[in-house]
């Protein structure tokens, strides 16, 4: 659907899913294929981008790529989050979300990021040319805090 | 008579409203929903592991 869509002047892929998802999971509660459709709508913006990027996951998965439409090509980073929502049963978190919320958990990703979220993973908390020295950070010892633009 | 002016920044809003509409209009005969609909009924039903990207 995306990709039809995409010929309309001015819109982006993650405008796209970022519309489409909000339509498709609220617009009709009867209509089940939207609901997953909706959930599967990926939205990458620079923060989500970026987050794969230090964390090390893009490194570690030979998916290396600069923001753009690579994020939604083969193994970019649309593909990688919907790997990471196939291992994570979003019900813990809401009884009626579907077990497999790919937006849900793209959405965490954003939300962990953002200053009008936890405001944790940005270029404002961040020197982006040395690796992330936020030693508080939940995920500190798990990340592997790689640098965005090394000098 | 000069035609009536929009009151626009750049106009590139504009150019997408017309976009979508004319989408809507000429691709989906009207009916986005049915549209919809259709794409996705097209996509395999069968649990694909790659089905979410189909979905897409």
């Amino acid at each position: 659907m995306l990709e039809p869509l995409g010929h309309i002047y001015g819109v982006s892929n993650k405008v796209l899913a970022m519309a489409l998802s909000d339509l498709l999971l609220a617009g009709d509660a009867k209509r089940s294929v939207w609901i997953e459709a909706g959930g599967a709508m990926i939205a990458i913006d620079t923060l989500v981008h970026n987050f794969l990027h230090r964390t090390g996951i893009l490194r570690e998965l030979g998916a290396d790529h600069a923001y753009g439409s690579g994020c939604y090509r083969p193994g970019g980073c649309a593909d990688i989050v919907e790997r990471i929502a196939g291992k994570i049963d979003a019900r813990r978190f809401n009884s009626s979300f579907p077990a497999n919320f790919p937006r849900f958990v793209q959405f965490a990703i954003w939300r962990f990021c953002a200053e009008a979220g936890l405001n944790r993973c940005n270029g404002n908390r961040i020197d982006d040319r040395a690796p992330c020295d936020q030693t508080d950070c939940p995920v500190f010892d798990r990340c592997a805090r790689v640098a965005l633009k090394p000098v | 008579m000069p035609l009536p002016r929009h009151d626009l920044r750049n106009g590139r809003l504009n150019q997408t409203a017309y976009s979508l509409f004319l989408f809507m209009r000429d691709l989906t005969g009207g009916d986005i929903v049915g549209w919809i609909d259709e794409r996705l009924k097209a996509v395999d039903l069968a649990r694909a592991p790659d089905r979410p990207a189909r979905l897409r």
